[in-house]
């Protein structure tokens, strides 16, 4: 029986031995390190030509702001030749990245046209006058976009190698790097990470203690639990690995983190704009209880973008990005590989292992740590280091606007395309049909993870996301 | 009863296994990952298409997954380096080029 199982299985298997990514591989065979190659570049070529005097302004072109159509139309044909060049550099850098990383390039040019041409779309809207009087913030808009397009009208599923969610948004994370300075990190990353592990462990505890007691396997609940806890669909599949869950489960606890971030996006700016949070506050909020980084940028960069726009929101849109950042990143992803670790030293030793199993290994905590941060680290001590001599004012006169704010528009592209392929990827039909315990455990664990989320980022360590500045 | 049980902590962590099903230590258990065999398949494309929503919100590509595949035998995701009683693998020594005969511990 069980040699008939196998030459089954072996049959739809029908692979050879399987290909290692781990060690010095894993700096070309994993989209972190190529999300630091990339990004870390652009940064590095800026810190050049600030150098020299120069800067990377001309090919960070975005649309300028608008109140009539003539006008867009106008800035858009007068800077025709800067967006053909910013594509270039996008199509040639990625393209680069993506053959690395195992995705075909011809399959990843026309997808990225189309990703392109909708991303200058969502960018001017965003950029016209009245665009928040209407809510049409560019996040929101590029995700309802994307999800018509990929569930009403339908692409075919080749094109998904250029909607690369995770690549996008880990670039624009480096990225971001450039624009936070390392003493920040240092000073609110001790709070970040006490407010998120607060958080995380909660979270986690209650939605699998919920799992359990409506009779979900160890495994589904631990993945539900790390997902909501930690990084989402990332954790559910780190997770999945080191307990060895089944295929099955694995979609489910998915299926449940991608309604839940995808509900969050939208829900989590209105409330905070109801409430007229602080930037920085609402940013460390959305930080803690976001499920996933791109889902929770998106949030983000929706309530940021309010900030001077809507009275009554204090703050900058820095602050909320900072915020959010520092939370969801450095409070934590980084902690991935930890709960990997020891969720696969509980599997290993206390959860029935009748198939399968294997020693945990410390190492697996670097394994699966998340490295696209290195780079968003690295980012902000290159830029601290090169701008290390100016004052405050210096600073914000010289080199914020020829250093730093191409960076910044850089950034913002990188995550349309992200938020973009959100929508583009994520198809309601085809995702595993969850059934309703697992909804109910991951969704009680919602409510504490927002709720106490809420009280730490509003009450407790309000003082902090409030004086959250360069 | 049960469900309460489920709230306890021996509930949560489970019992303590005894013997060698967590994870053996023989000689030929130790020689045979589950990376070495023909039911293992860790190409992040394939993953991304068999797990539904994976590359939604996620990616088959990132460092989270390190070298995990799945398991088409058990249907379940697996570490390269577990080791299983069912392992049936074509092997790749040194060079790529001497191929070992499948085998099963159990």
């Amino acid at each position: 029986m069980a040699e008939e199982l196998a030459a089954e299985a072996g049959a739809i298997a029908g692979s050879g031995p399987a290909r290692s990514t781990s060690g010095w591989q894993e700096l070309w065979l994993k989209e972190d390190w190529w999300s630091i190659w990339l990004g870390l570049g652009l940064v590095l070529a800026s810190s050049l030509l600030y150098a020299q005097g120069l800067n990377l302004r001309w090919i960070a072109v975005t649309p300028a702001r608008w109140s009539m159509p003539e006008q867009l139309v106008h800035d858009l044909i007068a800077n025709a030749p800067r967006y053909l060049a910013q594509f270039t550099l996008w199509l040639v850098a990625f393209s680069i990245a993506l053959k690395a990383l195992g995705l075909r390039a011809a399959r990843f040019v026309p997808g990225f046209i189309l990703l392109y041409v909708l991303a200058v779309a969502i960018f001017a809207i965003g950029q016209w006058d009245q665009a928040s009087a209407y809510n049409l913030e560019p996040p929101l808009v590029a995700l309802l976009v994307g999800l018509a397009i990929s569930n009403l009208i339908g692409l075919p599923r080749w094109l998904d190698d250029s909607f690369r969610v995770e690549f996008y948004v880990k670039i624009g994370i480096v990225l971001l790097g450039a624009t936070l300075p390392v003493a920040l990190i240092v000073w609110a990353g001790p709070i970040a990470i006490l407010q998120a592990s607060t958080v995380s462990v909660a979270t986690f505890l209650v939605i699998f203690w919920a799992s359990r007691w409506l009779g979900l396997e160890r495994r589904l609940a631990a993945m539900l639990g790390v997902g909501g806890a930690v990084c989402g669909v990332s954790a559910a599949i780190a997770i999945s690995g080191a307990v060895g869950g089944k295929k099955q489960d694995t979609s489910i606890a998915i299926t449940t983190v991608i309604v839940w971030a995808i509900v969050m996006i939208f829900v989590l700016p209105l409330v905070a704009r109801a409430l007229s949070l602080h930037a920085g506050v609402a940013g460390a909020w959305i930080g803690t209880s976001e499920f996933a980084d791109a889902a929770g940028f998106a949030a983000a960069q929706a309530y940021g973008n309010l900030v001077g726009k809507v009275p009554g929101i204090a703050g900058s849109t820095d602050q909320t990005l900072w915020a959010f950042t520092l939370m969801k990143v450095v409070g934590r992803d980084v902690w991935i590989g930890i709960w990997a670790f020891v969720l696969a030293i509980i599997a290993t030793t206390r959860w029935e292992v009748s198939e399968g199993g294997g020693r945990p290994d410390p190492a697996e905590i670097w394994w699966r740590f998340p490295k696209f941060v290195l780079g968003f680290v690295v980012a902000s001590l290159l830029i601290t280091f090169v701008t290390w001599d100016l004052s405050l004012a210096d600073y914000n006169r010289s080199a914020a606007p020829i250093l730093v704010a191409p960076l910044k528009d850089l950034r913002t592209w990188a995550f349309i395309f992200s938020f973009l392929s959100i929508g583009l990827t994520t198809r309601f039909r085809e995702l595993a049909h969850s059934g309703l315990r697992p909804f109910i455990a991951f969704s009680i664990g919602v409510v504490i993870n927002v709720t106490l989320g809420f009280v730490l980022s509003t009450i407790v360590f309000a003082p902090y996301w409030e004086s959250l500045t360069r | 009863m049960m469900r309460l049980n489920a709230l306890s902590l021996r509930g949560w962590l489970g019992r303590r296994k005894a013997g060698p099903t967590a994870f053996s230590t023989s000689k030929v258990e130790r020689s045979a990952t589950c990376g070495s065999c023909r039911h293992f398949n860790n190409d992040p494309g394939r993953l991304e298409r068999e797990i539904k929503g994976l590359a939604a919100l996620s990616s088959a590509r990132a460092s989270v997954r390190a070298d995990d595949g799945i398991c088409a035998l058990h249907d379940r995701l697996a570490g390269r380096r577990f080791r299983c009683h069912h392992h049936s693998g074509i092997a790749t020594l040194s060079r790529g080029s001497t191929r070992e005969r499948c085998f099963a511990t159990s």
